[in-house]
């Protein structure tokens, strides 16, 4: 996680905040992964990863607003392995500060939601959210290996 | 999403092919709900499914708790590493039974 470390390659997608546009932002990833030599089970964590960023985006960034905003999307290919960019033009909010959800509780007591930050938290190498002028910033870092 | 169907005596085994994501978590939270309401014992086999985001534990989530209200039985089998990953990240591993192949799931609900 490493922004000012140079980038040997990069590439962005910018589109609007909508489901229908996520196997774009997915393809878009999983390209520029591909092309960088990452090995495939660590390209199918990040793109899960990417996935729950991006619904999270599509699903709250722009609630109330009558036409979506747009989500930006950078790759960037780096030494140590890739870092995703998310943003976001939504209110200021932080998904990395909910609360997780208890995954030890019985069926009963469990609740849909919460498992999204959890898997990204969990799959890739590091996450790290900053405000940045208007703009939510979610980094996504896998590294190649550990 | 490209669901199988087949029975195995009184069980009813869904097999969903490709992708429970975002995109077809709807299809498959119908086709799940409406095979519960039908046979009362469902068993998802994991063979062909290749990825499982939240939303689709979330279809598996409902389900099981649909299902818990009118006395249904549900299995899952055949998950593949990643996918297994996931359930084990989410404490899905602990509330759902999961088996190593259809048939012995199958068998274990009939």
């Amino acid at each position: 996680m490493t922004p000012e470390s140079p980038a040997i390659q990069e590439a962005t997608l910018c589109l609007p905040a909508e489901l229908d546009h996520l196997p774009a932002f997915l393809a878009h990833v999983r390209r520029t992964a591909e092309a960088a030599g990452v090995a495939e089970a660590r390209i199918s964590r990040l793109e899960l990863a990417v996935e729950e960023a991006l619904v999270n985006v599509f699903s709250y960034a722009y609630v109330g607003q009558a036409q979506a905003g747009a989500v930006r999307c950078r790759v960037a290919v780096q030494p140590k392995g890739l870092l995703v960019e998310i943003a976001d033009e939504g209110p200021p909010f932080d998904p990395l500060a909910q609360s997780a959800p208890d995954t030890t509780l019985e069926l009963d007591q469990r609740t849909p939601g919460g498992l999204g930050i959890l898997l990204i938290k969990s799959l890739v190498s590091q996450v790290a959210y900053h405000r940045e002028e208007n703009r939510n910033v979610l980094q996504i870092a896998m590294y190649r290996s550990e | 999403m490209e669901i199988q169907e087949r029975q195995q005596g009184d069980v009813l085994i869904l097999e969903p092919a490709g992708r429970l994501d975002s995109l077809t978590c709807r299809a498959f939270e119908t086709r799940l709900l409406a095979a519960l309401d039908q046979s009362g014992a469902v068993v998802v086999d994991g063979a062909a499914l290749d990825y499982i985001s939240s939303a689709g534990l979330r279809v598996l989530l409902v389900a099981a708790k649909h299902n818990r209200g009118s006395g249904g039985r549900l299995a899952l089998a055949s998950l593949r590493e990643n996918v297994r990953e996931v359930f084990d990240i989410s404490g899905f591993s602990a509330i759902f039974a999961i088996y190593p192949t259809a048939a012995e799931a199958a068998a274990a609900l009939a």
